[in-house]
């Protein structure tokens, strides 16, 4: 990630990002496939709308432009609350193509923009602005009555600041206010209840009860201003509120996993591609190196060829497979040469389709106190007026109109209708400064139940490529050993040869031209130049932890060096596990890989041995955290079945990740320290919306007894609502600021 | 008390002028890149 800043001239990011944030991984070796870029209709025109996800803070906006401006300069336009990049640019000029690709190697996932996406936010936004300046006004227009300003005096100011106010609110009412009121309707005919039918309610009648009270020269019932003000915090609530729904409606744009993926089908009539889901049984395919094989399959007889199925069962170990061997769906082709299978079964029957179709994810769900509270107010509220209402109309009638709109104005739920969107945006933030993408609404609710964390091994809790265990070996290679290192492991796709070739590029060691790569199934690489013949060979053990593979590299039959190569912890994975079982969460390992090696993590993570359970299928994943409620983490496709039968899950935002679309979020740190702050950030909002109910509950106790008294006025209203909302809205914000 | 309902007559036209501005903005999606605006500052000049 350095290096490629560094690269692309852009340095100043590390200026511009704050320190709070989490590293972003490292894709250097992901391809993204681009097809769906091409179906694109405003691509020939040079206009494009595109979803990204990756966007942390300013600094990423900032790299997101400047990277545009070197791929031959486009107008870019980065909307960083809905993942939202708008190019406009020269075609032929400008290569989108090459643009996107260098934003996902600098950990930015660019993906088509939903047909349907339509942000509502922009529309609550204008009415939030206007009611805001007529709100502003209206208090401003207040101010002398408050200070003593009488119907007597006879100059005509009064009758003019009363008229004012009241063509402010109307208006307010009419721009701001039809929202909720059109929105209360709806719920009230198809009998939801909504927190828009209490605002609607308490906005109409403090509208109305001031009218009337303005007409009949009852000038201590008039609350014009206090609507106003009642709007703008309703509508600011709102307009948060919206826009957290859009960019979650926007995460949740479903991948093309396998829609885009393509295969060779050897028919009678000649080879051609067809889609992965046109493939039935009995079809005879040509697997080309780096192809994935989409349906269970057999090997023709006389094919020979190595197949990694880390992306299945966790194994880095390349299997080597003969004729009449069976290929595993989601298998894919490492070996240098194609190879010809025949379908044992449909693409739609296979495990592949079945563990890329499996998800997860629920509504939105608020604590049952909270639906309660939404369910039961408005009659509550109704009741408690018609009740101060009818008490002082046997009493003292002429009371009786300033306490039934006073009830109504008091309980308006101002306080909440602004904290509760508040607290999730900001915990939203707070998720995206960790580098979380949520997918699914309701993740932190849900969350607030999971006491487990279970954690795939491969590409979850280590990087999914090997890293060498002493690049000095690399240096001391004489020049021409490096160069052919570079052609023996570039022409390959083996897990080991990837791993070589990756730290040579970062060394800037160039792909040789004048040579030659055959490449032996399950042996390694020859390679052969100008100094003679190179082998690079591979073996990988089964051993523990530390030393999963070795390549020696010889030239002429003589050992030039070798290598070992081992899995690579995130980083922090030990400590935020550890700080996750403190805060009460167990933690479980769940992988495919050999039982030896997922024990030999456990230990060095500092984890009790029962919490690894290694060699475990897909259906044994789902069994084991369909146990209770979990939390999964997993990236390959042999966790989809147990990330759908999680409570919460996540994935790596791995680009090859077929499950990334299916999880409720997608981290892409380099670290999981992340981890046990998700907790925490749950247990916040819970906090922070327990205190709002609480804080309002009390408030409006203490007011309604005023309003019931007779002794609630204009002015103390003008004082409270503000006052209690931004006390609300301060309180939120300690509690859910970033950490 | 004849200058306040002239005050009060321009400040009505100040308000629906900055009204008339923020519509704008709006429709210009300002509101939507402010992050990216907030960063023009640091751009060089050209």
């Amino acid at each position: 990630m350095n290096r490629l800043l560094n690269e692309a001239g852009l340095e100043r990011y590390y200026q511009l990002k704050p320190q709070r944030t989490l590293p972003l991984l490292n894709y250097f070796d992901r391809r993204p496939s681009l097809e769906w870029l091409e179906q694109q209709p405003g691509l020939p025109d040079g206009h494009l709308e595109l979803a990204v996800e990756g966007i942390q803070c300013g600094a990423c906006v900032w790299a997101i432009e400047k990277v545009a401006a070197r791929h031959g300069g486009a107008r870019v336009g980065v909307n960083s609350a809905l993942g939202r990049l708008s190019l406009r640019f020269e075609p032929g000029v400008f290569q989108p193509q090459a643009y996107i690709s260098t934003l996902a190697e600098l950990g930015y996932r660019v993906r088509p923009m939903d047909a349907d996406f339509e942000d509502r936010s922009q529309g609550v936004l204008l009415r939030l602005g206007i009611c805001a300046a007529a709100s502003m006004n209206a208090m401003l227009l207040s101010l002398p009555f408050y200070l003593g300003l009488q119907h007597e005096d006879g100059s005509g100011f009064y009758t003019m600041l009363r008229g004012l106010s009241f063509g402010l609110t109307l208006f307010s009412v009419l721009f701001g206010g039809s929202y909720f009121l059109a929105r209360a309707w709806r719920n009230l005919r198809q009998g939801v209840a909504h927190f828009d039918i209490p605002i609607a309610l308490g906005m109409s009648t403090a509208f109305l009860g001031s009218t009337w009270a303005w007409m009949h020269d009852q000038g201590n019932t008039v609350y014009f201003d206090s609507v106003n003000l009642f709007l703008t915090f309703m509508l600011a609530g709102r307009f948060l509120q919206e826009r957290a729904l859009m960019a979650n409606r926007r995460s949740l744009l479903r991948g093309d996993a396998f829609e885009h993926a393509q295969v060779t089908l050897l028919a009678d009539d000649g080879p051609r591609d067809i889609p992965f889901p046109k493939v039935l049984a009995g079809d005879r395919l040509l697997l080309q190196p780096g192809s994935l094989c989409p349906a269970e399959a057999v090997m023709e007889p006389g094919q020979s060829a190595e197949f990694d199925r880390a992306a299945i069962t966790g194994e880095l170990r390349p299997a080597s497979l003969k004729g009449g061997d069976s290929v595993a769906a989601g298998a894919r082709l490492v070996s240098g040469t194609a190879a010809r299978v025949r379908c044992a079964m449909p693409f739609s029957a296979g495990l592949l389709a079945r563990l890329a179709s499996a998800s997860s994810g629920g509504e939105e769900e608020l604590p049952v106190v909270w639906r309660w509270a939404v369910r039961w107010y408005v009659g509550l509220v109704l009741l408690a007026a018609a009740g101060g209402g009818a008490y002082w109309l046997s009493h003292d009638p002429s009371k009786a109109p300033q306490v039934f709109i006073a009830t109504l104005v008091v309980t308006c739920p101002c306080g909440l209708g602004i904290a509760v969107p508040l607290a999730r945006t900001l915990a939203d933030r707070r998720l995206a400064a960790s580098g979380l993408t949520v997918r699914q609404p309701g993740l932190l609710e849900r969350l607030q139940g999971v006491k487990r964390v279970c954690l795939d091994k491969t590409g979850t809790l280590t990087f999914s490529h090997l890293e060498l265990a002493d690049p000095a070996r690399l240096k001391a290679l004489a020049p021409e050993a490096q160069r052919a290192l570079m052609g023996a492991a570039g022409s390959s796709r083996h897990p080991i040869s990837r791993s070589l070739f990756r730290e040579l590029s970062a060394r800037g060691v160039a792909f040789p031209e004048d040579g030659r790569a055959v490449e032996v199934p399950g042996e390694g690489v020859r390679w052969s130049d100008a100094h003679g013949e190179w082998f690079l060979g591979r073996s990988m053990d089964a051993g523990p932890l530390g030393v999963p593979g070795r390549a020696v590299l010889s030239h002429e039959g003589r050992t030039v060096a070798a290598f070992d190569l081992r899995e690579r912890l995130l980083e922090d994975a030990a400590a935020s596990l550890q700080a996750l079982q403190a805060q009460g969460v167990a933690v479980q390992l769940l992988s495919g890989d050999e039982p030896a090696r997922v024990r030999a993590l456990a230990q060095q993570l500092g984890l009790e041995p029962g919490a690894a359970r290694g060699g475990c299928s897909p259906d044994a994943k789902a069994a084991a955290v369909a146990e209770q409620p979990t939390l999964m983490l997993g990236d390959g496709l042999n966790d989809g079945l147990a990330l759908g039968a999680a409570r919460v899950s996540g994935t790596p935002s791995w680009e090859r990740t077929v499950v990334a679309d299916q999880a409720d979020f997608a981290f892409a740190s380099a670290s999981l320290a992340w981890l046990p702050a998700l907790f925490q950030t749950s247990r916040d909002l819970r906090g922070a919306l327990w205190g709002n109910l609480i804080f309002a509950g009390a408030y409006n106790l203490v007011l309604l007894t005023f309003a019931l008294r007779g002794a609630f006025s204009p002015v103390l209203c003008a004082l409270t609502m503000p006052a209690s909302s931004l006390v609300v809205i301060a309180l939120t914000a300690r509690r859910m600021r970033l950490a | 008390m004849s200058i306040l309902f002239i005050l009060i007559f321009i400040g009505a036209v100040l308000v629906a002028l900055a009204l008339a501005l923020f519509v704008f903005s709006v429709r210009n999606e300002d509101f939507d890149h402010a992050l990216q605006l907030s960063l023009k500052p640091l751009e060089e000049d050209q």
